[in-house]
Formats: structure tokens, sequence, C-alpha cells
């Protein structure tokens, strides 16, 4: 189904992606890491920097080149309503919400300025961690999808979550069995788990490594996850979840 | 001579802050959330009490389902997979499932 004038919402995300630097994120990105799943909008990261007028100047161009489109701004729990506003509120709604909604597409496209538990100056990385994909977007990496998924308390995040960390946990499988103590350290500052914790300390053949990764998993128990204790547990049954006295 | 040194990496820094080419330094970690966690360990507990004293079972049925598209690359590919999902369910439903 197309939009008004024949354009579709993947044209739109082509034109963005042509003005500025654009990391697709959300349900359609989860969808391309491989989970099979419903998503209703498009959401891309679009470069905020230097700041948010920049931000807001290809969405703008966009506006111009396709005056049926409108740009919302959120709706709030108080009205339920996506408000319309111009193109000249752009920058300071993207800056105030974090995001703009596009609406008069197939589709519609959330643009953001600053995700979820991400700063404005944390988009040089993901840009570069992120590989590139359709239309001239980039594909945001699993790792900062999930970040983007941390906190929230949605049923369909919940999901997304568990396939996300079950990809990450494979590629860190692996990776850990063999790899040095720095790159170990490089892949737990990023993303962790209580299983891939313990996973390290079963099969890497590094005793750095499996130090690192107890620490880890006591860091963890400590914070009060019950899988971390358990597995503390069962890799030592005599420590009762004291730790490992041969990885120390 | 350390002086200087510390002078061009602060211009730089700042330089490289004003243009948005600095990559951020620190990434943000992934760690799972405590409570989520707590949740889903609750729900482990709840299962195994409820399969208390029963036998587990030595068949275990693999996957038998296939995915929309094998390896989904483009916006084009989103969209059909997003859609059939959309589609068969409302199937589904309009046949009182």
């Amino acid at each position: 189904m197309e939009g008004e004038r024949g354009v579709t919402a993947r044209d739109a995300l082509e034109f963005l992606a042509s003005r500025r630097r654009a990391v697709l994120m959300g349900g359609a990105a989860v969808i391309l890491h491989g989970l099979s799943r419903m998503t209703k909008d498009y959401d891309i990261w679009l470069d905020p920097l230097p700041n948010p007028d920049a931000w807001a100047s290809g969405i703008v161009e966009l506006l111009a080149a396709a005056p049926f489109l409108q740009a919302r701004r959120i709706a709030t729990i108080a009205t339920g309503m996506w408000t319309p506003i111009t193109g000249s509120e752009i920058a300071a709604v993207g800056s105030e919400d974090g995001m703009v909604r596009l609406a008069g597409l197939d589709w519609p496209i959330d643009v953001f300025y600053k995700p979820n538990e991400f700063d404005v100056s944390d988009f040089e990385g993901v840009w570069q961690r992120s590989t590139p994909s359709d239309r001239g977007l980039r594909l945001m990496e699993k790792i900062d999808l999930l970040v983007t998924k941390q906190l929230t308390d949605r049923l369909g995040d919940r999901a997304d979550i568990g396939f996300l960390t079950g990809k990450v946990e494979e590629e860190y499988r692996a990776r850990l069995k063999d790899c040095s103590e720095q790159e170990a350290k490089e892949m737990f500052e990023r993303f962790a788990t209580p299983e891939i914790a313990a996973f390290a300390i079963r099969e890497s053949a590094n005793e750095k490594v499996r130090a690192l990764a107890l620490r880890t998993l006591e860091e963890m128990r400590t914070a009060g996850d019950p899988f971390a204790e358990e597995l503390i547990r069962e890799l030592d049954p005599r420590s009762q979840g004291k730790g490992l006295e041969s990885e120390r | 001579m350390l002086g200087i040194l510390r002078g061009r990496l602060l211009t730089k820094l700042l330089k490289e802050e004003k243009t948005g080419t600095r990559i951020s330094g620190i990434m943000k970690p992934y760690r799972p959330d405590v409570n989520e966690q707590k949740r889903l360990y609750s729900l482990r507990l709840m299962f195994e009490r409820k399969r208390a004293g029963k036998p587990v079972s030595p068949i275990r049925i693999k996957s038998n389902s296939e995915p929309w598209i094998e390896n989904p690359r483009t916006l084009e590919d989103v969209e059909y997979i997003s859609d059939s999902i959309a589609r068969r369910a409302e199937q589904w439903k309009a046949n009182g499932a």
C-alpha cells in the first residue's frame, strides 16, 4: 500500500538518509536481525549533531518536497493525540521530546533526536557500529538495540530482548573460548548476562578470562540477579553462593 | 612540552566535539534488568513446581517453523514479514481461533 501520490515510507526514509546519516532501529531493525514479528512503523535515529537545527534540516527539506506529509508531536497521556507541528517547530520539539513522527505515508516514521538510554553524543559510536542496510540507511547493531530497549516495560520489547540477547550470546560463545583477557574485558564491558559469564567460567581456556567472568557474575549477584546467584552455586556447590575460590 | 601536548589534545577534542566527529568514549553497556530477571526466575520456579515429581519426557520436539523470509535484507522484506503475520493473525481470528 502506498501513501498519497505514490510516495512510500521507504522513499521518505531514502530521502532522509540521503540528507543526513540515518540509523534504522526499533521493530524494523529487529526484523532485519532475524526475528519475524509485526511492526507498525519505522524508527530511525537521524544524525543529531552538531545541534537540533541540523538534525531537523533533513526533515524540513522532506516536508517541503512532500507537502502532504505531516510532522507530529508525540501523544501525551492526557490527550492520547499526536499534535501536528510546523516545520519551524521540529528542532525544538525533537530536542524536547527526543523525537517527532512523520505521518501521511503508508507507514508512519518516528524520527529520533535522542532515543531512550542514549545521549546525542552517542550517535557517532552507534553509527560506527551499525552496518550498511537498505535505501542508504544503516542497521543499528544488536547490543545498541538492546540498550534502547533496556528499561522499557513493553511486552513486545521483552520478546525483542529475548531474541537479541540469544543472538549476542551465540556470538559471544564462539569468541569467549579462546579470546584474550583484553578482548573479553571489552566484550563484558558492552554486554554480559549471567549465562554468558558462567559459560566463560566453564569454557574459557584463559585463566584471566575465567576470573573476569567470575567477577562479572558476582557483580550481578550483588545487584540481586537470581540467575547469577544460582549459577554461582551450581559452578561450585561448596561455595553456597560465596564465590569460586579456585578462580579468585 | 607536556603542557603543549595537553593543549593540542584539548583543542582537537573541542574541535571534534563541535563538528560531531568524535566517537563517544563511553559505550552504553547492556546488562539484563534485575527486576525482569527476578520475574523470569519466579516464572521458572513456578513451572518447576508444577512439574514436580513428573518425569521429563526424553522426546524433544525441535522447532519446525519456517521463516517468512530466510534472510531479510530490505525494507520491503520487513513490510512483507510484518504484513504477513498481521494477515495470518486476522485469518485465525476470523476463523474463530
